[in-house]
């Protein structure tokens, strides 16, 4: 016969009641509730979002108030980083949940047009937008871009170059990335803007060329950290000279006071000026919403709100120039000529490639 | 090998920690103290800990070795108590008489003698410990990549950029999942092994001397100061300042959000392992049970990027579609993910109470008198009921601090509130930020709180009746 008491002697205590029924109801209730919002038959409108949370929940806020349409964002995770909302996009395309993708970068989008995922669109947001920012059919529009630049720490950079640095820093910078870079910092090219500035890179220098370059950066000690962020925290806090990075890092080290300066990145005479996109995902159940979004967020009203928040986006399409401040006049200014980015999708597709087999060695 | 490396270092910190631990003397008060100097460290989130010297790790650019040092560190630092707590409460296949008989002969009995003594005892212990600390260091991501560091698991979130098929995902992570597949069946076949395997009898190790506790004593400090004290200043600095500029409504939900997922995963994980460690009256573990308890548990050694992947592409496909719009994704996750540990931390809990004296204490409160119940109450706490609620707020805190799984499962509008705060960390310190740290890392601490002054009044209640 089973002995009740050998059984029961180091095994487990039954739940109680409690345990059993109340923990199960409310887990129950609490399921029940998040499974009715962001699903596909609620009314509100999903949008992936690249942009700082911080500074697009503002503008989400503002479109909400200004429709009634009620959004749910969903922002890009930096525990997520590498995987990216636009590869999530295509993980759900045969049951997509996302109405409208914001995104802070231009090829990501590029290679979901490619796929045919985004519904072509041309309202109002589409026109006022100039063509070199906006996809012929209409399948996403540029809208609040951001620069590519050389951030550098000026006592530091004075320290090191002495009288040189007097002269004006463009043209410093220029020579100096000719040389020692072991004072100089560069995010891993595997993902945001550095992988758009190295696309972009392999279609001017040839996939070669780029290749040498690389190589070279490396003997000359350039030193590969894990984001802009950590670009600009390097510089601003002196462990660097200088380093890529781009437009709203700088801004955020000269709001924290830090001694930086900055001169764009060129290559071939052009500077590298990376919208923010929309894009309407196709098969969406809230289409006429999601057209209301795309407008408004490349509308004047966004546009302005982007640039005088603490990211100062540049415009792309005209606004209202009295209205923005001296810091985004200054980088507008820069901010032309600019290298067409809207062919860069095949050599980013080929640049990655090649940069996954280099790092994953 | 760093992996390898910390679980050594940490494992032999262990040894003098867990005297110190077990032979403390003074009041409850004081015990309490020290054991809570010995936990901080782990129980500080890790997160914090890389966010806090984020900057002092970049500052180290121009010396990687120096980098990696330090990393090294404050995973030893981070692990240690999970060493000196196995330490403390591992069984050892030897019995109390084994062990007086061999002080008695004091280390006679040649040397074959004394290395079976040595496996069976010490080196047991050690090789739990140290696998348990290997688990946490070698699958640990978050701080490596927060400080820059090169590890498995940094190239493995790499490799997802522009997108990976999850087989090639799969593919990538099967020689770490290997080793760790291999560690956990090797330490649960010593946790679960053998019916005659004795209980921890209780038996104290020697005390240290002056020396040795002075050294301990500035061991503890050290490793509180560096993990838990300076990380929470740095994160919480200017935490009164910020309370005014918080959406407490919007704070509110969130955090529920995240407490529902983490107790759900928790449940779940402590749940599944408390059905797969019970004993039955034959044995102390059926063989099938015990092959599908290593199986389940196979998948959290993914880790929390890869699982959360695998769940993401399973939830794609129909019938499960109807579920990928609902917590079921993310809380199915967090039960995977943290269910090894459960299983090693209920088979742990289940060597170091004595049975029989359980059933002593669970005897008597069936008796008559009314003292004797509530004896038997209290008896019943301290041996079972306060290390049940301990293994499930542990894994509860797991749970709720984990990121990478939960961003990429959780149903839309409804994301875990600290994936929404390790986002905002990435973009400066602010005030507000630090006032909401603040407040996410209090509601677990409350809510443990809550659920030990619970069930020990339930269990004071069942003494009554």
């Amino acid at each position: 016969m089973k002995s009740q008491g050998s059984s029961r002697l180091a095994g487990p205590a039954r739940p109680s009641a409690f345990l059993r029924w109340f923990l199960p109801v409310v887990f129950a209730v609490f399921f029940a509730t998040a499974s009715g919002c962001g699903g596909s038959g609620g009314e509100r409108l999903v949008v992936y979002c690249t942009h700082d949370a911080a500074f697009s929940q503002q503008i989400l806020d503002a479109f909400e108030k200004k429709t009634g349409i009620k959004t749910v964002p969903v922002f890009d995770s930096e525990a997520t980083k590498s995987l990216g909302l636009s590869e999530r996009l295509i993980r759900e395309k045969d049951a997509p949940r996302c109405d409208v993708f914001w995104n802070n970068e231009l090829l990501g989008t590029l290679d979901l047009a490619d796929r045919g995922m985004l519904e072509p669109y041309k309202g109002t947001g589409w026109q006022r937008i100039p063509a070199e920012w906006k996809d012929d059919d209409g399948r996403w529009t540029g809208f609040g871009a951001r620069l590519r630049l050389v951030i550098v720490n000026v006592p530091k950079f004075r320290e090191a170059h002495g009288a040189e640095a007097q002269s004006p820093l463009d043209a410093v910078v220029a020579r100096v990335l000719n040389g020692d870079l072991s004072d100089a910092a560069i995010a891993k090219p595997l993902y945001g803007t550095t992988l758009t500035h190295y696309a972009l890179l392999w279609q001017e220098l040839g996939p070669a060329g780029l290749k040498a370059w690389h190589a070279d950066c490396r003997k000359r000690g350039l030193r590969e950290v894990n984001g802009n962020g950590a670009v600009k925290d390097l510089v601003a806090e002196g462990a660097c000279a200088f380093g890529f990075t781009d437009a709203d890092d700088y801004f955020e080290a000269t709001d924290d006071g830090k001694a930086v300066d900055m001169a764009p990145v060129r290559v071939g005479g052009k500077v590298i000026c990376i919208p923010n996109t929309v894009a309407v995902i196709k098969g969406t159940k809230r289409l006429d919403a999601a057209k209301k979004l795309a407008d408004y967020l490349a509308s004047e009203e966004a546009e302005l709100a982007m640039a005088n928040s603490k990211s100062r986006q540049i415009p792309l399409g005209p606004v209202d120039e009295t209205k923005l401040s001296e810091d985004v006049r200054r980088v507008k200014a820069l901010a032309a000529p600019a290298y067409p980015l809207k062919t860069l999708g095949k050599a980013r597709a080929e640049c990655l490639a090649w940069l996954k087999g280099e790092y994953l060695k | 090998m760093r992996g390898g490396a910390v679980a050594v270092v940490a494992t032999a910190l262990a040894r003098p920690l867990s005297s110190l631990a077990l032979n403390a003397s003074g009041g409850a008060g004081r015990k309490a103290l020290l054991w809570g100097l010995l936990a901080a460290p782990f129980l500080t989130p890790v997160i914090l800990v890389g966010y806090a010297w984020f900057n002092f790790s970049l500052s180290l650019v121009h010396h990687p070795a120096w980098n990696e040092a330090f990393y090294a560190l404050l995973l030893v630092f981070k692990l240690a108590p999970v060493a000196v707590l196995v330490m403390c409460f591992a069984p050892t296949h030897l019995t109390r008489e084994a062990i007086h008989c061999r002080r008695l002969a004091r280390g006679g009995g040649g040397l074959r003698d004394g290395l079976m003594f040595f496996i069976h005892g010490p080196a047991l212990k050690s090789f739990v410990a140290g696998a348990l600390v290997f688990f946490f260091a070698f699958g640990e991501f978050d701080m490596a990549r927060l400080m820059n560091v090169d590890t498995w698991t940094a190239k493995l979130f790499d490799a997802q950029a522009g997108g990976l098929p999850i087989v090639e995902s799969l593919r990538l992570v099967a020689l770490p999942l290997a080793v760790e597949a291999a560690l956990l069946l090797a330490t649960m076949l010593l946790l679960f092994a053998g019916k005659g395997a004795p209980h921890l009898g209780g038996e104290k190790p020697r005390p240290l001397g002056p020396f040795g506790r002075g050294l301990c004593g500035l061991y503890l400090v050290a490793a509180v100061a560096v993990v838990t004290a300076i990380p929470l200043v740095i994160v919480l600095r200017g935490t009164l300042a910020g309370f005014s500029a918080i959406r407490f409504e919007t704070l509110r939900d969130d955090v529920l959000t995240s407490v529902l997922y983490a107790a759900a995963g928790a449940a779940g994980a402590f749940g599944l392992s408390a059905w797969f460690t019970r004993r039955t009256a034959k044995s102390v573990w059926s063989k099938g049970r015990f092959v599908a308890a290593f199986l389940m548990s196979v998948p959290g050694l993914l880790g929390g990027l890869v699982l959360g992947l695998l769940l993401l592409g399973l939830f794609q496909v129909r019938p499960l579609l109807a579920l990928r719009d609902t917590p079921v994704p993310v809380v199915l996750a967090l039960m995977l993910l943290f269910l090894a540990f459960a299983m090693v931390l209920r088979a742990l809990m289940d060597r170091a109470r004595g049975a029989e004296g359980l059933h002593s204490a669970k005897m008597l409160l069936r008796a008559p008198e009314r003292e004797l119940r509530r004896s038997g109450a209290g008896l019943v706490w301290e041996m079972r009921t306060r290390t049940l609620l301990l293994v499930a707020a542990l894994l509860f805190f797991w749970a709720y601090f984990e990121v990478a799984a939960s961003s990429l499962l959780a149903p839309v509008g409804h994301t875990p509130v600290f994936v929404q705060l390790y986002n905002q960390m990435h973009y400066g310190r602010t005030a507000a930020l630090s006032s909401m740290v603040c407040i996410v890392m209090i509601v677990p601490v409350i809510a443990a709180a809550l659920v030990t002054a619970a069930g020990r009044a339930w269990v004071g209640w069942s003494g009554h009746g």
